[in-house]
């Protein structure tokens, strides 16, 4: 990048930068300096809620996920929290009901409950209103957070209605179930 | 690069007088109770300040009292727009509605193209309540190219070249609409911050990397430096925030909680419009270390009683 450098230091400084960038998130992330178990990784799609749960959603497009690093494609800076705290791998997704109204699901599965407990505290802080979901949650004027096991998780809608906090709410919970049922 | 000329000087000596009256005012009461003369009758505003119920009257009202769309469009002129719409959740992107009216201005101007430089996040369009009415106008726009090429950037101090988007350099006309919003690292986002919007992830992270430091925002000095020195490449013809609905913590992808200006900022100049909308954040143009150092590459003024600034309601 550094262009008042002669073009081997600049190239020498390219390499350093990106053994640097792999070198910071591998501290980071445990998920690069652990081993990593050897059953194959289950698909987070099954945590998603089926639409057959949610009377008159349906999810709006296709959801996306990352992995390690690919976090920060998705979500900018907002992943150097998550990765700090331990992030393997997420998944996103929206859903939509008959009136237009939106939903957005974040599931992040950290690399273990502590990792997941610690970024928890950090998204949710001491804010909101404690309610029962998973094993610790609160709730914002349009938004929900809890956690369970390694996974921490976020739901938001677009207005503070009563209606549309009772379907964040519904929604973790499935969320919630099927992380018991998780592998 | 915007350099203070003698006449600039003098016509900002000439609204010094109004400027630091408004300076004192409370900023909401700003937005609020302000005279609504036509530009045609007054000097121009450096920058203005629209609050209302409805984003997209309020862009349409502030681009008017900046001289019109057509002060910046032609006949017949490629138009790039860079919004900060890459995340989903409320007060993390711009309100659709105000690049709607964006849009449909320059449509109106005789626009031949208009370009995301950066592209949104799925479905971001249809979000707004406007957009069945205004979907063929929506269908209008492209996308970016994803191609990026090498830029210098001589008067750099920390950042000496970038890979930028080719699409900037294929546009007559560059509109920065930024959300005025909370950021972890640079505790404000806004029309500066907005220019990273251009690059790839790999510039990008020199700007958080480049001093070899350890972390994300480990060094944001430096990062400050980067985001003044990339806004050395290209000035904005026109830049709007948004500072209607914005998160007020956990930025820059949210959610958090909310803050309310329920207002729409323009001005020629990103730096000043930078000064200014921190304040709905709480912060002083002097606490945003990339403000401080966008003023110091002369690409702006940063001190508001020195702005002829129109604030009104509609």
């Amino acid at each position: 990048m550094e262009s008042r450098l002669p073009k081997k230091k600049r190239t020498i400084l390219s390499a350093m930068l990106s053994i640097l960038l792999s070198w910071s998130i591998a501290s980071f992330s445990p998920v690069f300096s652990q081993s990593e178990e050897t059953r194959p990784k289950e698909p987070l799609l099954r945590l998603l809620p089926l639409e057959s749960d949610l009377k008159g959603w349906k999810l709006d497009g296709e959801p996306q996920t990352a992995e390690g690093i690919g976090l920060f494609e998705l979500i900018n800076g907002g992943a150097e929290e998550y990765v700090k705290e331990g992030f393997k791998r997420a998944i996103m997704a929206t859903y939509r009901n008959n009136e237009g109204k939106l939903i957005n699901l974040d599931i992040y599965e950290m690399l273990s409950p502590e990792s997941a407990r610690s970024i928890y505290g950090k998204k949710a802080g001491d804010k909101g209103t404690k309610v029962s979901v998973g094993e610790e949650a609160a709730i914002g004027d349009y938004y929900l957070n809890f956690r369970k096991g390694a996974f921490q998780v976020t739901l938001s809608g677009y207005d503070t209605q009563k209606e549309t906090l009772e379907w964040l709410l519904h929604m973790g919970r499935l969320v919630a179930q099927r992380i018991s049922t998780f592998p | 690069m915007d350099q203070i000329t003698r006449r600039s000087f003098l016509k900002k000596a000439a609204c010094l007088g109004g400027g630091a009256l408004l300076s004192q005012t409370p900023l909401l009461s700003l937005a609020q109770n302000n005279p609504q003369g036509s530009p045609a009758q007054e000097m121009k505003p450096d920058l203005v300040a629209v609050k209302g119920k409805d984003p997209y009257v309020s862009t349409l009202r502030a681009i008017q009292e900046l001289g019109g769309i057509e002060a910046f469009v032609r006949r017949g002129d490629r138009v790039g727009l860079l919004v900060n719409s890459p995340f989903k959740n409320i007060g993390a992107s711009v309100n659709p509605d105000i690049v709607l009216a964006v849009l449909k201005k320059c449509l109106d101007s005789g626009a031949k193209e208009i370009r995301y430089l950066k592209d949104p996040y799925r479905g971001y369009g249809e979000r707004s309540a406007r957009s069945g009415e205004l979907a063929t106008m929506l269908k209008s726009l492209k996308y970016e190219s994803g191609d990026h090429v090498k830029v210098d950037i001589p008067g750099g101090l920390a950042l000496k070249d970038a890979r930028v988007t080719k699409d900037l350099w294929e546009c007559d006309v560059f509109i920065n609409i930024s959300i005025t919003k909370h950021h972890e690292g640079v505790h404000y986002s806004g029309a500066l911050k907005n220019m990273m919007g251009l690059c790839p992830f790999s510039t990008n992270s020199y700007f958080h990397f480049g001093t070899l430091k350890l972390g994300w925002y480990a060094n944001l000095d430096h990062l400050g430096q980067c985001i003044a020195d990339l806004n050395l490449i290209k000035k904005p013809d026109l830049c709007i925030s948004d500072a209607t609905t914005f998160i007020t913590e956990n930025g820059p992808y949210g959610p958090g909680r909310l803050g309310g200006g329920e207002t729409v900022v323009a001005s020629t100049n990103r730096v000043s419009l930078d000064a200014f909308c921190c304040q709905f954040l709480g912060l002083q143009p002097e606490d945003v270390l990339m403000i401080r150092k966008a003023s110091e590459h002369a690409l702006g003024e940063m001190k508001l009683d020195r702005l002829k600034i129109k604030s009104l309601s509609v």
